[in-house]
């Protein structure tokens, strides 16, 4: 019987056109992901290879998720098949057992669905052996890496998701239960997987994953490029607890349908009686007395007049869309659906965006953000299912006759269920905005800002929502045949996803998405609400045209045929209002998109992603052959910067004093001001400019042009005398920003209403900038460019001439004058001279009376200023209003580190220290001389909670920028390798200092864990090398991740005195040096200098090579003694590896001092105890053994219990102790 | 106003021709359109409440051009599918308003005395805020036809009605639609004999897409007086029968069957004259057209 049931079931799905569709869709999947770059799963290029069993693995995990709708349509209707054929009847009643009738329908459709995805392992093989993909991307063929995947990952998931919907659909017999279980699996998953993403859940959050994505996540977080390339995924830790308890639940789940099933037309019900009776409605009696049966009288009605005018198709329209709004509310799908989606945006807001752990207040401007994402993919689904439910209501329940033969104009009807969907959107608009109200109560914020709600939701969330409801409606009533309406929209969903990769970039093309957008407390939606008003009505007039359209092929009667719609539609345009509605909403579109496109394309010339990779591949071809033209430097620079915020104008002026310092005489000068080209955002990223031009540039001495690019900012001149060594000369600089419209993406945040940050990217340099180079050596590749070297040599002596923080100059004097509407605060570095009001501008005169770097910033906005001052030194916090949160913090931590700094390291070089804040266009905080803006986005609005060992971001970040006034701005190193250790590494080690000491050893160990998660994530995804700490190339996971632990490990070795004394030394004899500038070598001098002869291998391990022990607690006993004490033995094995750069492995002998430790119960949310014994072994062998007598009860034992070392498994380093 | 229907046809993307050149004139008054299943009596149907189009000929209501002017003849009609659904969790009352406003019916208080009329005329008004999902086939019927009732239609179009229906819900459903007033146009489909006999003034009969026969039942039946015989007949002589007469139909009574058969005269050997129904009218000349097509 099973058999007979199992091939009836193949055979099915083996006429099924839709089984081919499935099978294609997947394939085509992996095999774009293999032979072409748009289509990327596992967005990990450079050194891994495309066919590496984790890329493989990844891809197969991803599209192996998204692929379960398939498995909605496949083994949902197994069994509700034949209900809905209404031939269940039949099947049920012939001889088929019950455990073979499931079984087999079970065993066949499971079976199709392990064929099909077998598409999953065959479309990346043939992509592999497409001709024409890159084969330095790919490494040596091995079957294994297609098929294991294929039977770890993917087997296991259809197993378990097969089992799930196959016995939901058998036991509610129910198509939307189907859906909504579908729905709810996703929501459950991505809810869980939120929760659980923290450092210490992961590794539960890896054992619940049905897909199996965070599992392998987890397994492979801090695989190494040679890792990935060769290590296959393998069953074993949390992927195969992950397995077995998934296949178990399959088991489970599958076991439920065996149980409930029943072979009886009626579905079982799911509530037990006591609740169900209550639920049903109180059953109808069969016959009802009819006392006027016989009275054969004549029908008599009350007389109704019908109204047929304007006015009551209005009422209709607005009957109707209160009776599908109804409707529509009341289902069990529609609040399921709003339900989760309300909860996600709630988890989202509750677990606002944490740094290092600690988070920040719920903020509505953080709040609206989790709406206008968090409710996207339900957006899509609900109008993806409701269109389709619009369309199809009334001929699913067979009520299409009469309600087609209704004197109701086809318009109302359309026009009325749309807006009654619409309405019960905005419903759920509304449970999420109010949702996240909670959280923000519940967090004890009350800052509700309502009309920002609001302007997010009607202005953001609610129009695609309109926009895509339009399209799904014309895609249903287009296709007329829902199954397939739900596919195309799903196509058009993963196509809005890619089209961007393809190259359509333009924001006309982005229909049914939101326009990008930043929100600032500060600066509000500031100069993106024109472009985020025109984008959408554009958005929204093209939805009124596609509502046009389904309007007129909207199906009714009977006749459903091409001919006939076409005829109807033909009828419907005769009429003039709907050639009215057409004519004016395709004029609206037409309209508003041309201005868009004005915008765009004309005001601001489009350029996509490919087209600024071709202007910088042309820039670097025409210009970098100047890049060793000696150059003269600049000594001293006055500026004039009068900003016009409120129409986001700028003018700059600066005049440059310079002096040829070579030996030579020098007649070539070249001027480089890449911002005009490229733009400069204060990021450095690399966008098309527009509206910044140079207006003058003029010598003081007599000189020819050479070459003036004002289009890409370069400029070169000939000196008619050319200057002698030591000759000086003046340039003077003009330059203005004007800004027309709107550009398609990426406009100008520098200059803005409230909020203004410029830098010295503005400004003109001498010599070949850089910048503008294309940075991506896979990018560089396509257009046979050599790969970019990130840095000098740390050898290279003519690179050590220069700094690393600029190219032009040594130290100079500094001046600034910035003018600012009245209101506005101005500030640049320097310390202000005086501030007076002409001719309406508020002018601010700052002077630095110091020699500086030739780094400065300009900043403007309505500032609220809060001064301090500790031990002469003047110290403001220039912050938003509202934004007062931190402000206490930041000047503590200041007085703090002062205070540490000034006593170990050296004197502070300013009298004064200004922490400015700037809308959270960037999420930073930079060091300028006595200046540090600093983004509201990373300190201003963080909720530390003292009580739950938050780490201190505010104090953090601030005493970080504070020692970079010593580590940047009086150790100034060479732009060579190595040079972020010197500024960013020793920045993180003083705060990190300074924060352990106002905190305590626990809290900075916290921290740390936070450094060694994100240093191995951070070596796991490097895409060229990896290097030892002092060679660092501006590789962020070394330089500061890294950077701390080592020289928290250091610190610990040598002593906090020795440390600083080589600290204190090293500034004394390198601070504020000229050329050539000093190096990490330098710095390891004197360390070394104060590290004893037993400890000199660990600076060998910390700074010049990757080091890393593979350190386990065995066993850990004790035994009470008679005296009350315990005596501990602690058994563990050590290992210490060498890795290269690409991160392959080498053991070598183990001759280290480690720490173990004993120690007492923790207190909750630590992970250890007060410490017992703590003490450095030496480890000379990779199995030992260290004994304690330790006076109180052992819980925990370890070696390296604080994760000083740098260990992939560091979790197994402490045990609990075993006391006997 | 009459309903005039001249030469309709359709002929189905599948091939099946539904309609063959069918010619009527409804006059107000019920008239009942008699036919076996896939006889095209529902094409028909939906052809007049303008939810299809044939491929040719043409219908008129009155001065109206149905086919040109499907929102005329919308404003007059009332109609009720064969086997159709209604929104299940909707309550009879909220069912029943919503279509009565479609109708036209827009004014509140003129529109709620309607529906409670309605509700009590079709027996409805105790479980009028049950929700129709939980109806039975008789008690949808009756929604149903409440439903093509209101906003008072010139032409009502019931599309097999009483199919499915117990006895005792059909006898109600063809009392209510008995009272319906002498000026309404009814077009009643069926392909059960007494519901035209019992209701209707004209009739007439279609089979595989043609009228084979229009007219008064009364006069129809007149036609065939004494000229169907009957006759008990052991189930080994049935075969022997149908090629010696021209046999209208077979059925069994009581296990025995029972042969009709037409004859202008007294075919002997043991036939019997009856008076002859409607039923035999229909049996006749479906067989008489089976022969000649």
């Amino acid at each position: 019987m099973f058999w007979t049931v199992f091939r009836f079931e193949l055979d099915y799905h083996r006429r099924r056109p839709s089984t081919y569709l499935f099978f294609a869709t997947l394939f085509l999947m992996t095999f774009f992901a293999m032979a072409s770059d748009a289509f990327l799963i596992f967005d990990d290029q450079g050194q891994v290879m495309k066919n590496a069993p984790i890329v493989l693995a990844q891809t197969m995990a991803v599209i192996c998720a998204i692929g379960q709708t398939i498995t909605t349509a496949l083994m949902g209707t197994a069994i509700l098949r034949d209900v809905q054929l209404k031939s269940h009847e039949l099947v049920f009643t012939t001889r088929v057992t019950r455990n073979g009738y499931l079984a087999g329908r079970f065993a066949g459709a499971c079976v199709v669905m392990l064929l099909i995805y077998l598409a999953l392992p065959l479309g990346s093989l043939v992509g592999t052996w497409m001709p024409w993909v890159d084969h330095d991307r790919l490494q040596q063929f091995r079957l294994m890496s297609y098929l294991r995947p294929f039977l770890i990952i993917v087997v296991p998931n259809i197993l378990f998701v097969s089992a799930l919907f196959f016995t939901v659909g058998a036991i509610t017999r129910n198509l939307l239960a189907i859906y909504v279980q579908g729905v709810a699996l996703l929501a459950v998953w991505a809810i869980s997987q939120n929760i659980l993403r923290d450092l210490d859940k992961r590794l539960l959050g890896a054992i619940v994953d049905p897909f199996a994505l965070s599992t392998t996540g987890l397994v492979t977080r801090y695989w190494t490029v040679a890792d990935k390339n060769m290590r296959d995924i393998t069953l074993t830790g949390p992927l195969l607890w992950n397995r077995v308890l998934w296949i178990g639940l399959a088991a489970v789940v599958l076991g439920i349908a065996f149980m409930a099933v029943r072979l009886e037309v009626e579905a079982q019900p799911l509530l037990p009686a006591w609740l169900r009776r209550r639920r049903r409605p109180a059953p109808i009696p069969a016959s009802m007395p009819y006392p006027a049966a016989s009275r054969f009288g004549s029908l008599t009605l009350p007389p109704a007049r019908l109204h047929f005018d304007p006015r009551a198709r209005f009422q209709q329209m607005m009957s109707l869309c209160r009776f599908f709004f109804a409707s529509i509310v009341r289902e069990p799908v529609f609040l399921a659906i709003a339900i989760i989606a309300s909860i996600n945006v709630s988890l989202g807001a509750w677990n606002v965006d944490r740094l290092y752990g600690t988070p920040i207040w719920p903020v509505t401007a953080e709040m609206i953000g989790f709406l206008n994402g968090g409710l996207a993919l339900f957006t899509i689904i609900l109008t993806t299912i409701y269109a389709g439910e619009l369309v199809w209501r009334e001929r699913q329940l067979r009520a299409d006759g009469a309600t087609d033969a209704l004197p109701v104009p086809t318009s109302v009807v359309v026009g009325g269920k749309i807006l009654g969907f619409l309405g019960a959107m905005a419903v759920m608009l509304l449970v999420a905005m109010l949702a996240t109200v909670g959280v923000q109560t519940a967090k004890g914020y009350h800052h509700y800002e309502f009309p920002l709600y609001l302007q997010a939701l009607l202005g953001v969330v609610w129009p695609t929502t309109v926009e895509l409801t339009a399209l799904a409606l014309l895609v249903h009533t287009l296709v007329n045949n829902k199954y397939v309406g739900h596919v195309v929209m799903i196509v058009f969903y993963v196509l809005t996803a890619v089209l961007g990769t393809w190259g359509f970039e333009r924001v006309l093309y982005q229909y049914g998405q939101a326009p990008t957008f930043i929100y600032s407390d500060m600066n509000r939606f500031g100069h993106y609400a024109p472009f985020m008003t025109w984008v959408t009505m554009y958005n929204c007039a093209l939805a009124a045209v596609l509502l046009v359209l389904a309007y007129l092929f909207w199906v009714r009667g009977a006749d459903d045929g091409w001919p006939a719609r076409l005829r109807n539609a033909a009828a419907r345009w005769q009429s003039g209002a709907t050639k009215v509605a057409g004519g004016l909403t395709a004029a609206g579109a037409i309209a508003s998109g041309g201005f868009v496109f004005y915008n765009t394309a004309v005001l601001n010339p489009f350029a996509g992603t490919k087209e600024i990779e071709n202007r910088q591949v042309a820039y670097e071809k025409d210009y970098r052959h100047f890049k060793d033209l000696a150059q003269p430097r600049i000594v001293g620079v006055r500026i004039r910067a009068d900003l016009v915020p409120e129409r986001r104008e700028f003018a700059l002026q600066s005049v440059y004093r310079i002096v040829n310092k070579r030996a030579r005489p020098l007649d070539s000068l070249l001027v480089s001001l890449p911002a005009v080209g490229f733009g400069s955002n204060i990021t450095g990223g690399v966008f098309a400019g527009g509206g910044y031009h140079a207006d003058s540039l003029v010598w003081s001495k007599p000189s020819r042009v050479l070459l003036a690019d004002s289009a890409r900012g370069v400029y070169l001149y000939r000196l008619t005398t050319p200057l002698a060594p030591g000759d000086s000369l003046t340039l003077s600089f003009g330059g203005h920003f004007s800004p027309a419209g709107f550009p398609n993406a990426n406009p100008n945040n520098d200059i803005v209403d409230n909020g203004t940050f410029l830098n010295n990217n503005y400004f003109p340099g001498l010599g070949y900038d850089d910048g503008p180079e294309l940075a991506d050596d896979d990018k560089r590749k396509e257009h046979k460019l050599a790969p970019k070297a990130r840095a000098h040599p740390i050898g290279d002596t003519l690179a050590r001439k220069d700094n690393a923080l600029s190219m032009d100059a040594d130290w100079i004097s500094f001046d600034a004058a910035v003018s600012t509407v009245p209101g506005q605060i101005a500030i640049a570095p320097g310390y202000l001279q005086r501030d007076t009001v002409e001719n309406g501008r508020h002018v601010f005169y700052y002077h630095m009376d110091k020699p500086i770097l030739p780094l400065y910033s300009i900043q403007s906005a309505r500032y609220l200023v809060r001064h301090d001052q500790y031990k002469g030194v003047a110290i403001d916090v220039y912050y938003h209003a509202g934004h007062e949160y931190d402000v206490d913090r930041m000047i503590d931590a200041t007085k703090r580190g002062l205070d540490y700094y000034t006593t170990n390291f050296s004197p502070y070089q300013f009298r004064q220290y200004r922490i400015i804040e700037f809308p959270r266009y960037q999420v930073f905080a930079e060091s300028f001389p006595n200046t540090i803006p600093f983004s509201e986005g990373i300190g201003f609005i963080a909720r530390v909670r003292d009580r739950d060992d938050d780490l201190d971001m505010p104090m953090f970040v601030t005493a970080h920028e504070l020692a970079h006034q010593w580590w940047a701005h009086q150790i100034v190193p060479a732009n060579v390798q190595g040079a972020a250790m010197l500024t960013e590494s020793l920045a993180e080690y003083s705060a990190l200092t300074v924060m352990e000491k106002r905190y305590g050893a626990s809290r900075a160990q916290k921290f740390l864990r936070f450094e060694l998660d994100m240093y191995l994530r951070g070596r796991s995804a490097e895409k060229k090398k990896e290097l030892p700490l002092m060679l660092v190339e501006g590789q962020p996971y070394i330089h500061y991740n890294k950077g701390s632990l080592v020289f928290y490990a250091l610190r610990d070795y040598i002593g906090e005195d020795s440390l600083n004394v080589a600290l204190r030394r090293y500034l004394k004899d390198k601070g504020f040096q000229n050329p050539p500038y000093t190096v990490t070598t330098d710095l390891l001098q004197y360390i070394r200098a104060v590290t004893p002869d037993s400890l000199q291998y660990v600076i060998h391990d910390l700074f010049e090579t990757i080091t890393l022990y593979d350190n386990k607690a065995d066993t850990a006993t004790a035994v009470k003694r008679a005296d009350g004490t315990y005596a501990v033995h602690l058994a563990f094995s050590a290992k210490k590896l060498r890795a290269d750069s690409l991160g392959n492995q080498t053991e070598i002998p183990v001759a280290d001092y480690i720490d173990a430790g004993v120690f007492g119960a923790p207190e909750p949310g630590n992970k250890l105890g007060k410490p017992l014994a703590v003490r450095k072994v030496h480890v000379t062998a990779n199995q030992m053994s260290a004994d304690f007598v330790v006076s109180e009860r052992p819980v925990k034992a370890g070696i390296d219990p604080y994760n000083k070392l740098i260990d992939r498994t560091p979790e197994d380093n402490v045990r609990t102790v075993d006391v006997k | 106003m009459e309903l005039v229907i001249e030469g309709l046809s359709k002929t189905y993307d599948n091939g099946v021709r539904a309609l063959r050149d069918v010619t009527l004139t409804v006059a107000p008054g019920m008239f009942g359109l008699l036919g076996p299943n896939g006889a095209g009596k529902s094409t028909l149907m939906r052809t007049i409440a303008t939810l299809q189009r044939p491929d040719s000929g043409a219908i008129r209501l009155g001065s109206i051009d149905v086919l040109a002017q499907p929102a005329e003849v919308r404003k007059h009609l009332g109609y009720l599918p064969q086997e159709f659904g209604l929104y299940p969790n909707q309550s009879a009352e909220t069912v029943l308003d919503h279509f009565a406003e479609l109708k036209g019916v827009t004014v509140r208080g003129e529109r709620r005395d309607l529906v409670q009329a309605l509700l009590q005329q079709t027996n409805l008004y105790d479980v009028r805020s049950k929700k129709v999902g939980g109806f039975s086939g008789g008690m949808k019927q009756r929604l149903g036809i409440a439903i093509a009732l209101a906003g008072s239609p010139t032409l009502l179009i019931v599309d097999e009605p009483t199919a499915g229906l117990d006895p005792t819900e059909r006898r109600r459903f063809l009392n209510l639609l008995g009272e319906i007033g002498q000026d309404v146009i009814v077009i009643l489909s069926t392909h059960i004999v007494d519901d035209v006999r019992e209701l209707c003034h004209r009739m007439a009969i279609i089979n595989e897409g043609a009228v084979v026969l229009t007219g008064d039942p009364a006069a129809v039946i007149e036609e065939l007086r004494g000229r169907v015989w009957r006759r008990a007949v052991p189930r080994a002589d049935l075969a022997a029968l149908s090629s010696q007469y021209d046999v209208i139909s077979t059925r069994l009574v009581a296990g025995t069957p029972m042969v009709h058969v037409f004859s202008d005269t007294d075919p002997g050997n043991g036939f019997t004259p009856i008076d002859a129904g409607l039923e035999d009218v229909y049996f006749h000349r479906l067989g008489a057209q089976a022969v000649t097509a």
